[in-house]
């Protein structure tokens, strides 16, 4: 008859308990590599996931087509937008420029685009509804002109328009920020299709742009909007070759070492049991019991503090991208160590009983 | 339970052996005190006897046959026949005098809830009735040892080893050490004690004295 495994639980838990300074100090060690390990992956792919929404905002998965031997016909352009994977699709066409009654001798621009443009530049912040005729204003333009909703503009030699709505459209089309635009369902000719894709799928937008427009024999130039430096980074790459995805296993050794230099201190706990007949295998178990303990409350405290120190507070804790990455970092760790832990009891466990014993 | 050595060759460092042709025979119940300076090798017999420690040569006999060397067979002897006491403190410190004193008896498959009796009442044997669930860092040097033998003894061992039971103790301890060591077991239980100590040795049936060896000779 040998130990029972339930005893010999119970008798890893009570040897845990019974050295509470010992206990305390691995579960410290543990906690503050699970932090270490959890804090780099949240940085990281908050950083990323920050990077893609700052990104996102900024149109990385928007296309412009134009024509360059003239006008785009709008149907092409329109009929993207009930396409799968398109966002928003809509055209631009430029107008004669206008000179406003409370601004004599200033022209500003005008122009007409499909409501499918206006939700693109302002990130669907704006949601123009049939049936609301007026005029829509940028924001650079409504601000220098103290325009408003509901603000009448008065063209010069033409009739007076209703303001629906001032549009803030800095961040993805700075340039009709001082335009005077009228929302409209075109059929003449245009000069741009503005197309957006659903996150992720610019390339296969531009191919299907290249099928839609390039068929119909028409010079078209098909471009991304943003072809900015902070756009070449490719987010899937960098996270999959991030070096902080190999941080587990730097934890699992970590404790290893802790976990041999306390073992050191353990050889006549070791000796005495196995004087007692406790086999190598139960001393293994014991071994992984005590570091199932370990890891259960100290990878739980640092993973914990790890996801709310580096994710920016508890809301971090909601976030599912965040949760799920930083989750299975601390269970690669805590499943490394557990699986490392006894071989530090092997390496102590080798050798004598009576020099064990004797504490040599 | 008798239990010898026949022959036996043994030595940490290859080709200087410690024991060339050792021969020691403990009788059934009986009790031997191994004497001897430091160095001569009592602790080394022990744990030959404990079979903690194979002999390069010769056999370790228990009721004059052979001991295998190795295998569950050999260590279900080791743990159902044999029980230690030492001379440093051999127990989990930070743990209960109860929990220690059923260390073997759990080591052998026992219940933890099953045993407590039996552990009290060992160690109302050994005069520690009343520091059963004291840890054992607050015992004195003499409660300890008395705890090791209740430990040692609570197994019903048929073969005791004893090393230095007594080496950190008074002479006051010292006896009650061996009072309990040597009153408390059963008929048929073989004692060794390594001591340096002439007291003690009195106490035990017999004394074998191990002398320095010259090398390669004893």
């Amino acid at each position: 008859m040998s130990w029972r495994l339930d005893e010999l639980s119970v008798e890893a838990f009570r040897n845990a308990l019974a050295a509470p300074i010992r206990t305390a100090v691995v579960i410290g060690v543990m906690s503050g590599a699970m932090l270490t390990v959890t804090a780099s992956e949240v940085a990281f792919t908050r950083e990323l996931v920050d990077f893609q929404a700052r990104s996102l905002r900024a149109g990385s998965s928007v296309a412009v087509v134009t024509s360059n031997s003239g006008a785009l016909p709008p149907a092409p352009c329109l009929a993207l937008q009930d396409h799968d994977g398109v966002r928003w699709a809509g055209t631009l066409a430029a107008g004669s420029p206008v000179e406003l009654s409370k601004a004599p001798g200033i022209l500003v621009q005008s122009g007409s685009a499909s409501y499918g443009a206006l939700e693109l530049w302002t990130d669907g912040t704006y949601r123009p509804t049939d049936g609301s005729p007026g005029l829509v204003v940028g924001g650079a333009l409504a601000e220098e002109m103290g325009l408003g909703p509901n603000s009448i503009v008065q063209p010069i030699d033409d009739d007076p328009g209703r303001v629906a709505a001032v549009i803030d459209t800095e961040k993805r089309n700075p340039a009709i920020s001082r335009w005077l635009l009228t929302p409209t369902h075109p059929v003449a000719p245009v000069d741009a299709c503005w197309i957006e894709f659903a996150p992720g799928t610019l390339v296969a937008g531009l191919e299907l742009l290249q099928v839609t427009y390039g068929g119909q024999g028409a010079d078209v130039s098909i471009q991304p909007w943003l072809r900015s430096n902070e756009l070449a980074r490719q987010p899937a790459q960098e996270f999959e070759s991030r070096t902080s995805r190999y941080a587990w296993v730097a934890c699992g050794l970590l404790i290893l070492l802790v976990s041999l230099l306390i073992a050191r201190t353990r050889r006549a706990e070791i000796g005495l049991y196995r004087s007692a007949g406790t086999t190598t295998a139960q001393l293994l178990f014991m071994a992984q019991v005590e570091t199932l303990q370990v890891v259960a409350v100290g990878g739980a405290i640092g993973a914990l503090w790890g996801i709310v120190l580096a994710g920016g507070g508890p809301a971090a804790l909601s976030d599912s991208t965040v949760l799920s990455v930083a989750l299975r970092s601390a269970l690669c760790a805590g499943c490394f160590t557990v699986a490392l832990a006894p071989l530090a009891r092997l390496i102590v466990a080798r050798g004598s009983v009576v020099s064990q014993l004797k504490g040599e | 339970m008798s239990i010898s050595l026949k022959q036996v060759e043994f030595g940490y460092v290859r080709d200087r052996p410690l024991f060339e042709a050792l021969d020691l025979v403990v009788p059934d119940g009986a009790s031997v005190a191994l004497m001897g300076p430091s160095g001569t090798g009592k602790s080394t017999v022990l744990a030959l006897l404990g079979l903690l420690l194979t002999p390069t040569r010769g056999e370790v006999l228990l009721d004059d046959l052979p001991v295998p060397r190795a295998g569950p067979h050999h260590r279900r002897i080791v743990a159902e026949s044999i029980s230690w006491v030492f001379q440093t403190v051999s127990l989990l410190p930070g743990r209960t005098v109860l929990d220690n004193v059923a260390l073997g008896l759990l080591a052998r498959g026992a219940r933890r809830a099953a045993i407590e009796q039996q552990c009290r009442a060992a160690l109302d044997g050994v005069g520690l009735a009343d520091l059963a669930d004291r840890k054992i860092n607050t015992l004195s040097g003499g409660e300890i040892q008395r705890a090791c033998v209740a430990r040692c003894l609570v197994t019903a061992p048929r073969v005791v080893l004893a090393d230095e039971p007594t080496g950190q103790l008074d002479a006051a301890n010292s006896m009650l050490v061996m009072d309990a060591m040597l009153g408390l077991r059963n008929g048929s239980t073989s004692v060794v004690i390594a001591t340096h100590d002439p007291a003690v040795a009195a106490r035990c049936d017999q004394q074998v004295k191990l002398t320095p060896m010259t090398y390669g000779r004893r």
